[in-house]
């Protein structure tokens, strides 16, 4: 078999004693980073970007890689700890990781996230090693009818993020719709809801949307509260998943790997849904979908697993095709070619030293991270063990600090005012947060896709039904939402889903 | 500050009008066709469908038996923790990092009546320190450190 | 939205790696630049101009021994780069890497919060870049004559993809329909990328693409290409015609890329930076990557340069006025 001769090199050309020592200190530099709010893997791979120039090409690779990984693996620290979310993946960690710290078992929820992202790392490298050629050809399977399904499909699933009322669920993912279209047209260079405001014209930053919507609301909620917070780490649980718990995580990180696996591989937005889409997948087949979002270990484990999954699958269009799925692989690619190299589809014959090196630093960048962050915990729940009264403040201003650093613009920190408050006032009604981010990241893309599919079928919205895929996807959103909302099924769902109110 | 409140009346009446306030806008906007859509097509689709959820939360709300409830409005802490935001955005161009920071902390920190001022003041100052040597000479992001006056 | 953060964030970084990778290459004695300078592009990272900044910038780090930071900031035409650059302080630290799309057609066909020929300075050229109309490979065409049978036998059916309203993909697309008097459908795209997937996968049928986009899915065979619009034909690709050989010399519209900096930068300064440019620009190896885009370098002086730049603006004027091209 080819693969193993391939990987072999691949593993030649990353655990040398250089490869090795880049892959360790991106990993260590992303982690450190990307802990801090604000700084998600973007940021952190465009920081970091220029150490590498001075490296060989493949070395350069494999440290951002590390970095990559890192810096993923950090923002999900800070959700967990601080439930402060940086990027849309990391809104999920915060759901059920978050209040798994709160029980006093961010240990846990953290090595619960290593172990998860590990294994599917471990997978989906397996996966880009053997098929990625064949696995590339996903891509040309989704068109902007299908893409459009899927935005759908992922957007009924995220109904299950909320575990309050689900038709409120709902409004809160049409408001999030309409707040991410705030911004220019892409089509015909419109600026709607901008209001002459320049800050604007780019869009809503999602960082101070969801720092608002969760870091802030939830000092609003708690601060002062007569209940001292200090409970969550008054008794810390055993780092380590127990035996009860790992029998609960290990399938939930199997379906997460797979899922994010596949959506990985759709460059035009999948990664993004996978989180979330795990997720909601975990919830809807769980027998205690009750527990989830007070602290459920599948809830975590999970979401983290598909986005590892999917942000190495999302690899493989830009190594196989050349085509960047996400702005990671576009910075990728501009290391790249940094380098000389320009990614397409012959970049695996060409340079196969470079190729399959990558593959296989990616799953040592993963391994790299489980044995450093295992030890590491110990030392971020220390965090925790500060008191609240001081904690939160602490937080308010580090959110200040982390959306300033996005645009080195105060502005942001108007809109982190503006949306604590709103999420405070929502979370007052009982409207959750988490399905309007969703709305608010996948607006922008819903819409994109709707208007080209229309363009394509010349107006005809039967299009979004005649072709097969997409049809199969809207099917599957019909039904989900039918089992919602058929009566006899809702009073169900309602004794399973609903909390009762507190 | 305890209010009554029907938390699905008002959560429909706010879908109402958000939903309301975007489909108005946009109507503004080039609507176009549905084979040509113009700047406002979608939005002003979302805009309405929002609106129409929301009649649907209030009539549900209305046939419910849940009624009003007594709601806790914290109006300390929302007050203090946004003005402590306000704070950080007014006085940073000013100050620069650490004492803005050091400010928004303490009235950040006022949220909570209990805390005594002294370990306040200490964990503020201290983490305006930590602040300006992590941000600022560690990271070198491009933030303003000291008072626009001194320099 | 991250790009910005991700530019300021590269340029702290840049000055750090820079005092340590190219510790060795000392700083060059001229006033500019004494500092990092951004290099705005208006696409997104992957196409054309991004790539051709990218590759400049680090040409330019390594010459003057300053960060370049390229920043991307997509939209409107790729006018928002060039927004922010005519807004910056004239100080010739905000560079705009730009092609015709956002100096030459932008300004006929939308309002701008800045006007082109006065809060831009012209700085220098740099390459002038031909385009290739592609098309899906599986349509049993193989010329221009046969996609214009084609088409006029299926008129509407064939849909072309663009980067988004007022890019020259739209103008070279309208040309050519007026051109050889057929009717295609305009699909918007954020990007190359996602045009070629949807072209590749047949949902769309051709775009006139720039060479250096297209080259690698050709070259892979999975789009082909059916004319260049360049003067002669390409070393990389001798057997596709130009566009005037098959017989629509109007279309034979090259993109131009070129450097631009805030008006009302001092003439030193932009004569600087004209100056740093053509000489970045007769490194040999910035020459043979260029000359692998199929792209002719032109170096001019800055006055040459803003004679031609408004050539261009009228010609493009006169286009988009001719095939009837309008914001709505």
């Amino acid at each position: 078999m080819d693969i193993f001769a391939n990987l072999s090199l691949g593993f030649q050309t990353a655990i040398s004693l250089e490869g090795m020592f880049y892959a360790l200190i991106g990993t260590l530099l992303g982690t450190a980073i990307g802990v801090l709010p604000g700084l998600g893997p973007v940021a952190t791979i465009a920081m970091l970007l220029p150490l590498t120039y001075g490296l060989q090409p493949e070395l350069a690779l494999i440290m951002l890689a590390g970095i990559f990984y890192g810096s993923q693996y950090g923002g999900s620290t800070t959700s967990i700890l601080v439930n402060i979310p940086g990027e849309s993946a990391s809104v999920v960690t915060c759901l059920d990781g978050h209040q798994m710290a709160k029980q006093g078992q961010a240990g846990t929820a953290l090595a619960t996230a290593a172990i998860g992202s590990f294994f599917a790392g471990t997978v989906s490298t397996f996966l880009i090693a053997g098929f990625a050629p064949v696995l590339a050809t996903v891509a040309f399977q989704f068109g902007p009818a299908e893409y459009f399904s899927l935005m759908v499909l992922g957007l009924i699933g995220a109904i299950a993020l909320a575990h309050g009322s689900m038709i409120k669920a709902l409004g809160m993912i049409l408001l999030g719709l309409l707040l991410g279209l705030v911004g220019t047209d892409v089509t015909s260079g419109g600026q709607r809801y901008t209001f002459g405001l320049s800050e604007l014209f780019d869009g809503i930053d999602f960082v101070a949307v969801s720092m608002g919507l969760f870091g802030i609301t939830e000092v609003i909620t708690n601060a002062g509260a007569s209940t001292d917070r200090n409970v969550l780490t008054s008794k810390l649980h055993g780092l380590f998943p127990d035996r009860q718990q790992l029998g609960r995580m290990a399938p939930a990180i199997l379906r997460g790997t797979a899922l994010g696996s596949f959506l990985g591989l759709l460059p035009g937005g999948g990664a993004t849904l996978s989180s979330f889409t795990a997720y909601a997948v975990e919830k809807k087949i769980s027998r205690t979908p009750g527990a989830f979002g007070k602290g459920a270990i599948e809830g975590v484990a999970a979401p983290e697993a598909a986005n590892n999954a999917a942000s190495q699958t999302s690899f493989i269009p830009m190594l196989t095709l050349g085509i960047p799925g996400n702005a990671v692989m576009a910075l990728m690619i501009g290391a790249m070619m940094m380098h000389n190299i320009t990614p397409g589809p012959e970049v695996a014959t060409t340079n196969p030293r470079l190729f399959w090196g990558l593959i296989v630093s990616m799953w040592f960048g993963n391994l790299v991270l489980l044995v450093l962050n295992l030890p590491l915990i110990r030392i971020w729940i220390k965090l925790l063990s500060a008191p609240y009264r001081l904690l939160f403040p602490a937080i308010v201003v580090v959110a200040c600090i982390g959306v300033y650093s996005v645009n080195n613009s105060t502005f942001g920190i108007l809109l982190l005012a503006a949306f604590g408050l709103a999420g405070y006032l929502l979370a007052v009604l009982g409207c959750e947060p988490a399905p309007l981010l969703l709305g608010f990241v996948l607006g922008p893309w819903m819409e994109e896709y709707f208007r080209r599919a229309m363009l394509i079928a010349d107006g005809d919205f039967t299009v979004f039904v005649t072709e097969p895929l997409s049809a199969v996807l809207l099917a599957l959103a019909v039904i989900i939402l039918a089992i919602f909302t058929m009566p006899a099924v809702l009073r169900k769902r309602d004794a399973a889903f609903v909390e009762k109110e507190e | 500050m305890n209010i009554r409140l029907n938390r699905d009346l008002v959560s429909g009446g706010v879908f109402v009008a958000a939903g309301a306030a975007f489909a108005v806008t946009a109507s503004g906007y080039d609507i176009g066709s549905a084979s040509e859509m113009g700047t406002g097509y979608f939005p002003l689709c979302i805009g309405i469908l929002l609106a129409v959820l929301g009649v649907f939360v209030i009539a549900q709300a209305l046939r419910s038996d849940i009624g009003a409830e007594s709601v806790n409005l914290r109006l300390r802490a929302v007050l203090l923790i946004l003005a402590s935001l306000l704070a950080f955005y007014v006085l940073l161009p000013i100050l620069g990092l650490p004492l803005s920071t050091f400010i928004t902390f303490v009235i950040a920190a006022k949220a909570d009546p209990e805390t005594p001022l002294t370990q306040i003041v200490a964990a503020g100052a201290g983490l305006a320190i930590i602040a300006y040597l992590l941000f600022v000479v560690a990271l070198g992001l491009p933030i303003q450190a000291f008072p626009a006056l001194l320099s | 939205m991250f790009t910005r953060r991700l530019v300021q964030f590269a340029a702290v970084a840049c000055i750090a790696a820079a005092s340590v990778a190219t510790g060795a290459l000392p700083a060059q004695a001229q006033e500019w630049p004494s500092k990092s300078v951004r290099i705005l592009v208006g696409a997104n990272p992957g196409g054309g101009s991004d790539t051709l900044a990218r590759l400049l910038g680090q040409a330019f780090t390594e010459q003057t021994g300053q960060p370049f930071v390229i920043e991307n900031r997509p939209g409107a035409s790729n006018t928002i780069a060039a927004d922010v650059t005519a807004k910056a302080e004239k100080d010739g630290y905000a560079l705009l890497v730009a092609a015709s799309t956002s100096v030459s057609i932008a300004p006929h066909l939308i309002k701008l919060g800045y006007d082109t020929l006065k809060d831009l300075q012209p700085v220098g050229l740099i390459a002038l870049v031909p385009n290739v109309l592609v098309i899906n490979k599986d349509m049993g065409i193989n010329s221009v004559a046969e996609l214009v049978d084609y088409m006029k036998a299926n008129p509407g059916k064939v849909k072309y993809g663009s980067s988004g309203f007022g890019s020259t993909h739209v103008i070279l697309a309208e040309q050519f329909n007026l051109s050889a008097g057929v009717k295609s459908v305009h699909i918007p795209y954020k990007g190359a990328s996602q045009t070629q997937i949807d072209i590749i996968a047949g949902k769309i049928q051709m775009t006139f693409d720039t060479v250096p986009a297209a080259l690698e899915q050709i070259k892979a065979g999975n789009l082909k290409p059916l004319a260049v619009t360049s003067p002669q034909r390409l070393p990389e690709m001798p057997d596709v015609p130009t566009i005037a050989e098959a017989g629509y010399p109007d279309v034979a519209i090259q993109v131009m890329y070129a450097l631009y900096t805030t008006g009302g930068t001092p003439r030193e300064v932009v004569d600087q930076i004209n100056g740093s440019l053509n000489k970045v620009l007769a490194h040999a190896p910035v020459k043979k990557r260029l000359a692998e885009f199929g792209g002719t370098i032109e170096t001019m002086d800055v006055d040459a340069f803003t004679a031609f730049n408004q050539k261009e603006y009228d010609r493009f004027g006169a286009l988009i006025a001719k095939a009837g091209i309008k914001a709505r």
